[in-house]
């Protein structure tokens, strides 16, 4: 009895900006993430992602391929699913503020290609006010290709405990490079100058799911 | 609590507190719900604010007791947490969550109140005893959910602190016949 769109916007106005911000992101993203830390450049500004291998997907449940380790080296060291982390040191190092720290962790994930561009309907978004920072949320709901190794590793360094992810990430372990899903949900604000600062960037990885989730027909 | 000390330790009971009252459901019993439907509407996601923004896979909803009105007429569901993040945002005096959840619904063809609407209306016939009602559990569905919430859910996970709700099917399984 409930619409499904894929879309939705608050207002126009968060639709432009929105929109605007998601495509330029996306493609510096896939294409030059580095250029990405100007929207960073507040050292309140934090970043982390989190891997829920369990989530369910279009992957058939008869291959074990995308619940082997290898299949999320890339990520597992640094994901912060908080539900398997406990230990207090784990949580808090594996949170990523201001845009030194963001741009080691950022070199650190593979490579990527987005199709928003080509393929918008892959991709649902919502954005909506966040009125207690005069800011906006926008999450992006989608899929990607990984094209490439990382640039480098970011191993936690120090002790490390607790962790369902320990070990495995010494000696630059090869990852599997693969389509994945994903979700990303950006806090932005809009500084003085015009120019946008993102204050939190919560990004989600899943095996992949497909799109038909925002793209079906309702019928009852 | 000191900067050093990690703010996000009350989170999870919170989540798993609210994500369980999305699967309430309608029991005549004196018991639970006092056999009053708007009791029984009032125990589904409490801790929302009566003005919070509310989108549910894309469509916005006017106020709390409209999202409770329109959940409580959905079928029965069982959710599951199965993955959650979170940021503290300085000087707001709130956290932003993302998680993931999965989701499978009764296809019986019951809402969560009952037989049908017209048994809700009638409260004469609130007699309906779920005594051994079987369920027909659908496959598994994927589910984003992102939350502004107030950073008093570090003591109290009990008062009004949901200032948004977004909640998107990210997986829909291929022989799925519920749509939200």
């Amino acid at each position: 009895p409930v619409l499904n769109t894929p879309m939705f916007f608050e207002n126009q106005e968060i639709q432009n900006i929105s929109t605007n911000f998601i495509s330029n992101y996306l493609k510096l993203w896939d294409s030059n993430r580095l250029e990405l830390l100007q929207l960073y450049s507040s050292p309140e500004s934090q970043f982390s992602l989190q891997v829920d291998t369990t989530a369910p997907s279009k992957l058939s449940s008869t291959s074990s391929e995308h619940t082997s380790n290898s299949y999320w080296a890339y990520y597992f060291s640094n994901s912060r699913n908080l539900l398997r982390i406990s230990n207090e040191r784990s949580r808090m190092s594996r949170l990523f503020k201001g845009s030194e720290k963001i741009s080691k962790i950022f070199n650190s994930l593979p490579k990527t290609k987005h199709s928003i561009l080509e393929n918008p309907n892959f991709y649902s978004i919502e954005s909506w006010s966040y009125p207690q920072i005069n800011g906006i949320i926008i999450t992006i709901h989608g899929e990607f290709e990984e094209i490439g190794i990382p640039e480098t590793t970011n191993a936690p360094s120090g002790p490390r405990s607790n962790s369902h992810f320990r070990g495995g990430h010494s000696n630059n372990a090869r990852g599997t490079l693969a389509k994945r899903s994903f979700d990303r949900t950006f806090v932005v604000v809009q500084v003085p100058n015009g120019s946008m600062i993102i204050a939190s960037d919560l990004l989600l990885i899943k095996p992949y799911a497909g799109y038909e989730s925002w793209n079906s027909k309702n019928i009852n | 609590m000191s900067a050093a000390s990690d703010p996000t330790s009350n989170v999870e009971p919170f989540l798993k507190k609210i994500i369980s009252t999305l699967d309430n459901q309608f029991i005549t019993s004196p018991s639970q719900y006092q056999n009053n439907v708007q009791l029984f509407k009032a125990s589904i996601l409490p801790q929302l604010k009566q003005q919070s923004a509310v989108i549910i896979n894309g469509s916005p909803y006017a106020s709390k007791t409209q999202l409770q009105e329109i959940w409580s007429n959905l079928p029965i569901s069982q959710h599951q947490l199965t993955s959650y993040d979170t940021h503290l945002i300085p000087g707001s005096g709130t956290f932003i969550i993302s998680c993931s959840l999965k989701v499978r619904f009764d296809e019986s063809g019951k809402t969560r109140l009952g037989e049908s609407a017209e048994l809700v209306q009638n409260n004469s016939h609130t007699g309906n005893t779920n005594v051994a009602v079987v369920k027909l559990w659908s496959s598994w569905y994927g589910v984003n959910l992102n939350l502004v919430v107030d950073e008093i859910i570090s003591s109290n996970t009990d008062v009004e602190s949901i200032n948004s709700f977004n909640y998107r099917f990210t997986y829909k399984p291929e022989n799925s016949i519920i749509s939200l």
